[in-house]
């Protein structure tokens, strides 16, 4: 059921030079006829499978909606035939020939029994059909009052009151509003879900990329191409543009990605490369990271005026941003030919996790309907992790600040405003002072957010790694320190590992690293001799007197760091540290020896995030990824139970005159209130403002 | 077979439609369905009093008072059932384009709805004509049931005369223009009003091209004169409605898609 097929459709038309040659045709046949064929479709083959969705496009006069006709049977092929099993409903031309006259009820009743209906089932139906329309009142109105929203509402309703085998929809529904639009589509992907085959004629890029499994492309009454939606469309909107006499050419290079080209030829684009700021050729990136795309363009001939668009897409073909140089105001004036430029294009890859593809066009002004000189979708794709941003959801990433308060009794003057922190922020008497020990790949956003507030030091040994994020963060605020910080001042071995952020001072175990796929990163391939200076020397030394944050993430060493920097613990107000529960270094210190160590210098442990496990094999309730890598926050309901072996945490530290009851001044207050809003710890505001109040009340 | 079998499982659409255009016919009407009777009803009276007292025309057999009426009656109100269908049929594809553009079903449906209306409309008025007879002693018994196949043959023949049309009308609207034309001779050159032996000799030769002609009478003489139809008579309109319906089934094979395209 459900499945159709085109057998070498072709249609003509007669067209007759005059009135009379028709009659002459009709009353006198010769052999040859008087009149001759205009072809509007020729040689249509296709065949479309139950549950498939298949969309047709074309440029308007191609020949698409003839071919629903006769396909839905209302008008005959002129060769060929089609085949069609099941019901079929259709929608052609934005309805189901309503008489203008007859109130809806009664057209509803009419088209209905024509499809099929009994009366007896239609007044049966009839009250779904009226609801999913929502045209009120106006079902007893003649439809000629209806708006051709209405008249679609009522059709649609109609057509799909229950799930054909087929459903074929001429353009119909891009009449209605955006809110039934909605409520269609949704009830068509719902029908398509449970086998109906769809047909979609439509205009509408988004929804054949969001409906169609398969697209056909129509051109003057062939059909020129057929395949995934996200191909068809890219060489349909070269194809706009193709009567200038332009190559256009598809190609699917290794990466299964379909690469389409066109354009005149006078301009042409030799390379595309996407870097980061270090120049290198990267093809994954970050999600807010600063890449360049980098685009070599020839000149072929001599040109009045070169303009060069560049825009990012989405798996789907769908375009999250992009501009040109004509907006930027950079149009290139008078190039001749054999010249070479090199275009730069800078971004924030402000993108959802996910696979992009990079589109590049050259054109003479600012849209490529004038004149386009070469023409590139899908040149590049590259993809987009998250690395240091909160899990979110979407196709475009922004920073998202929640200020919660806590409603609370009339007399809490501190802290009822929900605007709290900003109050507080004002009055703060110095800057906030975050060292962030091991801070490859740089900052959180949260402190470069609020960088008026904080000092940030950041410690890395990998002197290459410093100079970048030196580079990056232009900000008075950041300071980065390219030393290795460690117990004691002295020489000590590096351990480079496969994935440099998992270098560390002491040796990674090679039988963790060999055996669980997910540690290949913290495999050892070379080694280095840094010296080391402690936390207490470096701060004295440059009159670091005060240190209210510590994040350390040093794959190992924390502990050997924090008991260099004794003194500096004193004013610390909280410490996030990245603790082990089982060894992936040798000599490692678990989360015990750190716990201990830090009670002992008067912390208390707030809170353990990010408890991150490994397993060597899937898991026998859920497939997994490839590096049998869990992280709680991420994963907390699928895998409480099989996650695997914990191995480590971020343990969250406050120091416990932090937290005590004891009075404390304004000062200190907004302090702590401050930094801790940026930790994004509302918890810790809400226990400093209980504490304050038992105090003052 | 396969089109009765087609109008059944169609039955619902075509009875709905039935429905809905007798409504509309009368629907911001007044009197309503009433007018199905006052129309004919008036043309009778006009016939009747300008030929049977104006004119003093007299007919075979009809010598009681309500001779010259029932004569006319049974010639007006056949000839009216002929007269709509055949009218309505040269237009019903033009009229049902909409729909036909958009739903498939099959074209049967629509001559059909054609005929169920004209009939529904004779037989109201028909229905009063025979409780008149009745009333005036004047039914004609037995010979009443010479009508069924007298009414099957002029369906038929006006069908298939419609249709043809119809479908020839979508391609040159003359037809309807000339056809209109053309009723209104056929009228008056079919002895309704007046009695075939009003018109002179040569004349009344040519009766027998008439198809009409020997339907007409065989009503007039079951009505009036209580006679069965000449039977032989009406093999010429029965053969003739039987070619127009085959040549309209070939015109839809041949022009049927033409005709989708032209609509």
């Amino acid at each position: 059921m459900g499945t159709i097929s085109v057998t070498n459709i072709a249609k003509a038309y007669k067209q007759y030079p005059h009135r009379w040659a028709r009659l002459a045709d009709w009353l006198l046949p010769r052999r040859q006829a008087r009149h001759v064929l205009k072809w509007v479709l020729q040689d249509i083959n296709f065949t479309i499978h139950p549950g498939e969705a298949v969309g047709i496009i074309g440029l308007n006069g191609a020949g698409k909606s003839t071919l629903l006709k006769i396909i839905t049977g209302t008008t005959q092929p002129t060769i060929g035939y089609v085949n069609i099993s099941g019901r079929v409903v259709a929608l052609l031309e934005l309805g189901l020939g309503f008489h203008p006259d007859f109130t809806g009820r009664q057209n509803v009743l009419m088209a209905g029994q024509l499809m099929g209906y009994s009366t007896y089932e239609l007044s049966e139906l009839l009250d779904s059909i009226v609801t999913f329309a929502e045209i009120g009142d106006y079902l007893d109105h003649p439809v000629r009052v209806y708006s051709s929203g209405m008249q679609v509402r009522l059709a649609f309703s109609l057509a799909t009151v229950r799930r054909p085998d087929v459903l074929i929809i001429d353009e119909a529904l891009s009449v209605g509003d955006a809110y039934f639009q909605h409520k269609s589509f949704s009830r068509i992907r719902e029908y398509q879900k449970l086998g109906t085959t769809l047909l979609l004629v439509s205009h509408d890029k988004q929804a054949i990329l969001s409906i169609c499994d398969r697209v056909l492309l129509l051109k003057a009454g062939s059909l020129v191409m057929e395949g995934t939606p996200e191909k068809v469309m890219d060489y349909y909107s070269a194809m706009l543009s193709e009567h200038q006499g332009q190559i256009l050419s598809q190609s699917i290079p290794e990466n299964g990605q379909v690469k389409t080209s066109s354009g005149t030829g006078e301009a042409t684009m030799q390379n595309i490369s996407l870097h980061d700021l270090d120049g290198n050729a990267v093809d994954s990136i970050f999600v807010g990271q600063k890449v360049r795309v980098r685009v070599n363009v020839k000149v072929n001939e001599d040109i009045g005026s070169l303009v060069l668009g560049c825009g990012i897409k989405d798996r789907l073909g769908q375009m999250m941003f992009g501009t040109n140089t004509y907006y930027t105001g950079q149009v290139l004036k008078q190039l001749t030919k054999g010249e070479h430029y090199v275009f730069e294009v800078e971004f924030s890859a402000n993108l959802g996790v996910g696979s992009y593809s990079v589109h590049a066009s050259l054109v003479r002004n600012y849209s490529h309907i004038e004149k386009n000189y070469h023409w590139v979708d899908g040149a590049l794709v590259f993809e987009v992790f998250n690395k240091d941003k909160v899990e979110f959801v979407g196709c475009s990433w922004n920073e998202m600040v929640f200020d919660i308060a806590k409603v609370k009794g009339k007399d809490n003057k501190l802290f009822k405003n929900s605007h709290c922190t900003s109050k507080y922020e004002r009055i703060l008497d110095r800057k906030l002072v975050v060292v962030d020990i091991g801070c490859r790949w740089g900052f959180a956003e949260k402190f470069m957010a609020k960088n008026k507030l904080f000092q940030v030091f950041g410690f890395d040994p990998d002197i290459e790694e410093c100079q970048r994020l030196t580079q990056r963060y232009s900000e008075e605020s950041v300071t980065l320190v390219p030393m290795a910080l460690a117990e004691f001042i002295g020489a000590r071995t590096l351990f480079v590992t496969q994935e440099p952020a998992c270098s560390s001072l002491l040796q990674p175990d090679p039988y963790l690293t060999a055996n669980y796929s997910a540690l290949a990163c913290a495999r050892h391939v070379a080694s280095t001799e840094v010296n080391t200076t402690t936390l207490d020397i470096w701060a004295s030394q440059n009159n670091v007197s005060i240190i209210d944050y510590i994040k350390i993430d040093t794959q190992g060493t924390e502990l050997e760091i924090i008991k260099g920097g004794v003194e500096v613990l004193k004013k610390v107000r909280s410490i996030e540290v990245e603790v082990e529960f089982n060894p992936i270094y040798f000599e490692q210190a678990v989360f015990s020896d750190v716990d201990d160590f830090l009670r002992s210098q008067g912390f208390v442990l707030w809170k353990l995030n990010n408890q991150v496990h490994y397993s060597r094999n899937g898991t026998t309730n859920e497939k997994i990824g490839d590096d049998q890598i869990f992280y709680d926050d991420k994963h907390v309901i699928n895998h409480a139970v099989y996650g695997g072996q914990l191995y480590w945490a971020n343990a969250h530290y406050i120091k416990k005159d932090v937290l005590s009851t004891r009075q404390r001044s304004e000062a200190e207050v907004a302090l702590d209130i401050v930094l801790f809003d940026t930790l994004g710890m509302p918890d810790v505001i809400d226990h400093l403002s209980n504490a304050n109040l038992k105090v003052t009340t | 077979m396969k089109l009765i079998k087609s109008v059944w499982s169609y039955r619902d659409f075509i009875l709905g439609s039935v429905k809905k255009e007798f409504q509309f016919k009368y629907k911001n009407s007044l009197l309503g369905p009433s007018w199905a009777v006052i129309n004919p009803l008036a043309m009778i009276i006009v016939y009747t009093v300008i030929f049977s007292q104006v004119m003093r025309a007299k007919v075979p057999g009809g010598e009681s008072t309500f001779g010259y009426s029932i004569y006319l009656c049974a010639g007006i109100l056949s000839w009216g059932l002929f007269n709509e269908i055949v009218s309505r049929a040269q237009h019903m594809f033009l009229e049902n384009a909409n729909l036909m553009k958009k739903i498939k079903f099959p074209k049967i449906c629509i001559p059909t709805i054609v005929v169920i209306n004209a009939m529904i409309s004779f037989l109201i008025i028909f229905g009063l004509f025979s409780l008149f007879l009745l009333a005036t002693g004047n039914f004609p018994g037995v010979t009443f049931l010479a009508l069924i196949p007298l009414l099957i043959v002029l369906i038929a023949f006006a069908i298939g005369l419609g249709m043809t049309l119809g479908i020839i009308n979508v391609f040159f609207r003359d037809v309807a223009h000339v056809f209109g034309i053309f009723l209104q001779f056929w009228f008056w050159l079919t002895p309704i009003v007046y009695p075939i032996n009003a018109l002179p000799a040569v004349v009344a030769n040519f009766m027998v091209l008439n198809p009409m002609a020997p339907l007409i009478a065989g009503f007039q003489n079951v009505l009036l004169l209580n006679h069965w139809p000449n039977w032989v008579d009406l093999l010429y309109p029965l053969i003739l409605a039987a070619l127009l319906c085959l040549q309209c089934n070939s015109l839809l094979h041949k022009h049927g898609a033409d005709m989708m395209d032209e609509l």
